[in-house]
């Protein structure tokens, strides 16, 4: 027993309605695609900055309150005097001969993370009782805070592969995503610490050195191959003391 | 008439939806040149403090440095950032120039003890039309002769 009219729907309504689901889902999806994506930018953006700030903050108060002599470039990091007490960040003090009195190493050292990526870790030592810090110790191992774990490793590079977005790279000779540098009067960089040399063995070698450093820092982000997120900075800083 | 929706009804719901619908993707745009805007910020400030260090590392009285950035020849600080596969314009231009108050003592043309500069970081944020927008950030300090004699 069938009964023509009883509330169903007509061809054209049902035409109409689906016409209108399709546009009203189609819509709602391309927010659901755009929101993972845009999500995903915003919160790469603002972990990079974001780590890299953090990070900066503590390298910023040890290099600005070290000597510029104290610091000891090595190949995987550097080391500087601090006149802060172990563990603080308190106030300095100042010997009878009115210079810095030191408390202790600061090391910053790079340690293997992942395939592209290297942590870098802070740690402290002890300085002894010299009025001058000359040759700091052996980082204590595996012991020290790590400020950052993706910090692009030695012998890698983020460039341009043939489909035009940006890759992590093999490329030997490149150094790691975490150096520091002292900048000459000409802009040149110098690998070398400007008071471990003077005019006697170097002929008009202060006429070109700065008390200024350069800390370059690159962190790299891999979600997937093709969305590779870095930031390269670059941060120069006068040591006060 | 049985229950149901009419066809006006219908429309009427969907149409709302719509709305929701953009207002939804409107707010996701936004919050997406937020966090850009927060980003470009942030690396404006470290362009910014690397002036304040090479202000405290230029000895009082020398001449100004070729590299630090004049009104007609501003200097480029880039910054290499890729985000999502994708390269990210992040360039600063800046400036130090001695301070509309200052009397030039600070590059060695005058003999006064103390000097006051002013630092400019230029750069640009998107619109959400998609052309750019020039921002800038300025501020002076006062800088003395005595404070060098401690180097």
């Amino acid at each position: 027993m069938f009964r023509s009219r009883t509330g169903g729907f007509t061809l054209v309504e049902i035409l109409i309605a689906s016409a209108l689901a399709l546009v009203v889902f189609g819509a709602l999806l391309s927010v659901f695609l755009n929101s993972r994506k845009i999500g995903r930018t915003a919160r790469e953006s603002f972990y990079l900055s974001e780590d890299m700030s953090i990070a900066l903050r503590t390298l910023t108060t040890d290099l600005k309150s070290t000597s510029l002599s104290s610091i000891k470039v090595e190949s995987d990091g550097f080391s500087l005097a601090s006149p802060h007490t172990p563990g603080r960040e308190d106030g300095f003090e100042v010997t009878p001969y009115g210079g810095v009195k030191w408390k202790k190493w600061v090391h910053y050292r790079l340690e293997p993370g992942d395939d592209v990526r290297e942590r870098l870790v802070r740690s402290e030592s002890d300085i002894g009782e010299d009025l001058y810090p000359l040759a700091p110790p052996t980082p204590p191992a595996a012991s020290g805070k790590v400020l950052l774990n993706n910090i692009l490793r030695r012998d890698k590079a983020v460039e341009k592969s043939s489909d035009g977005r940006y890759r992590v790279i093999d490329k030997a000779g490149t150094p790691p995503g975490f150096t520091l540098r002292f900048v000459g009067r000409d802009g040149t960089r110098l690998e070398e610490n400007p008071a471990e040399h003077s005019d006697e063995d170097r002929p008009g070698w202060t006429q070109n050195t700065t008390p200024l450093v350069e800390l370059c820092l690159q962190i790299v982000d891999t979600p997937s191959d093709s969305k590779v997120a870095t930031l390269q900075i670059y941060r120069q800083l006068t040591p006060r003391n | 008439m049985k229950k149901g929706f009419t066809l006006i009804e219908v429309l009427v719901a969907a149409g709302v939806l719509l709305i929701a619908v953009l207002v939804l993707v409107t707010s996701y745009s936004q919050s997406l040149r937020q966090a850009t805007q927060t980003r470009e910020r942030q690396l404006a400030l470290i362009v910014a403090d690397n002036l304040l260090e090479r202000v405290h590392a230029h000895s009082y009285g020398q001449s100004k440095p070729s590299d630090w950035g004049s009104e007609k020849n501003p200097r480029t600080e880039t910054f290499f950032l890729v985000i999502d596969g994708r390269k990210v314009q992040a360039a600063y231009q800046t400036l130090v120039e001695i301070s509309a108050e200052g009397n030039g003592s600070f590059f060695g043309r005058s003999d006064k003890p103390f000097d006051k500069l002013k630092y400019t970081v230029l750069w640009r944020e998107p619109r959400p039309d998609g052309s750019w927008e020039p921002k800038n950030l300025t501020f002076e300090t006062v800088v003395w002769r005595q404070a060098d004699v401690q180097k």
